[in-house]
């Protein structure tokens, strides 16, 4: 019998599927709650990426790194353990600005869902709250700008 | 000055391809934390994926190259054995290379399944397209070779489109960069197909003005 080349690749896409899916499940973490990392994740996604996205332009982007398979925009990376990131907890962790696949840092983060608590901090700053960083980089920007002048 | 505004579309499309070609050519420092790679940190290490990935983007980046240059009337009319020689290194970049390299790196794309079904299709769709395109060539059947390799070309240019609906979608929508992964795995490749499917229907497409020229 004589099998089209398609048909071939197909079922070996098949085989190949089924295999990568069975490998995935076994790497599965049991000790993360994905469901309340998710949580926290959307948190900072609401309460500073959002804003930043709508407050905060950076400068000194190259726009030809746009042009990637990567989302570029605003994005949170946790620092403490997977296992920890739950909503009751304080979780720390930094924001950065994706420019195609290259991650520009940001700021650091910490929050507490539970609590409604969200502090960000620059290095050599103290923590600050999300509208008082938001204002000192403004003011930063405005100074950077009068300077090149 | 028609036929000069009707040129502007090619130039772009092969000029974004050309784009791409000199982009990707970062990959072949063989550094592991470059574009896409910095993404892919889970992998780098694991060769049969390193290795894929090496031989995909050569293949990616000589059918994206030679592409364009297939659809320029001038090189197929006057010079058939060069479109002839250039459309083997086509169609082997995908038969050979790019697709099924294409195909096992799915499984291991960014977004989990629903972005790795579609990848699949579209690496299975890019090695039917061009394998019809080669059958119906040799068969001498010049209009259907014009509209496989057509179909196949714009799937291989869905590796520009992915490259610019990301950026649309992620900086000017409010989707989340897991849903922008997925759904680009899907529309990079299924608005370029749908839209020379619509070309085709409408006739205004310039490449089949010439339906007597020995391919």
């Amino acid at each position: 019998m004589k099998t089209s080349p398609l048909k071939k690749l197909l079922a070996a896409t098949t085989l190949a599927f089924t295999c990568q899916l069975s490998t995935a499940q076994s790497k599965a973490s049991e000790e993360t709650n994905w469901e309340e990392y998710q949580k926290v994740q959307d948190f900072i996604e609401e309460n500073v990426c959002d804003v930043f996205t709508a407050k905060v332009k950076l400068t000194g982007i190259k726009s030809t790194h746009y042009f990637s398979r990567c989302p570029s925009g605003y994005n949170s990376q946790m620092l403490s353990k997977e296992n920890t990131v739950r909503p009751e907890n304080y979780v720390d962790g930094k924001i950065v600005f994706y420019q195609g696949c290259n991650a520009n840092y940001v700021c650091h983060f910490k929050v507490c869902v539970a609590k409604n608590y969200i502090v960000l901090r620059s290095p050599g700053t103290n923590y600050m709250t999300v509208s008082d960083w938001v204002a000192s980089r403004k003011q930063k920007t405005e100074k950077d700008k009068v300077a090149a002048r | 000055m028609l036929r000069l505004l009707l040129k502007i579309p090619f130039v772009v499309m092969t000029l974004l391809a050309l784009m791409l070609f000199a982009t990707t050519m970062i990959y072949w420092s063989f550094r592991p934390d470059v574009n896409f790679l910095l993404s892919k940190q889970n992998l780098v290490d694991y060769f049969p994926w390193r290795f894929a990935f090496y031989v995909h983007i050569a293949g990616g980046m000589l059918s994206i190259a030679s592409g364009p240059f297939q659809f320029i009337n001038t090189i197929r009319k006057r010079f058939p054995a060069f479109h002839r020689h250039l459309g083997k290194v086509y169609a082997a970049s995908i038969l050979l290379i790019g697709a099924p390299t294409g195909l096992y790196m799915a499984f291991f794309a960014n977004g989990g399944w629903p972005a790795s079904i579609g990848f699949v299709l579209m690496a299975l769709l890019w090695f039917h397209t061009t394998l019809r395109g080669i059958q119906t060539i040799r068969k001498g059947n010049i209009a259907s070779h014009k509209r496989w390799m057509t179909r196949s070309f714009a799937l291989t240019f869905s590796a520009v489109t992915l490259r610019l609906w990301v950026p649309v979608l992620s900086l000017y929508s409010e989707l989340s960069p897991l849903s922008v992964v997925i759904i680009t795995a899907w529309i990079s490749w299924l608005f370029n197909l749908l839209f020379v499917e619509l070309l085709f229907k409408l006739k205004t497409i310039n490449i089949y003005q010439h339906e007597n020229i020995t391919a």
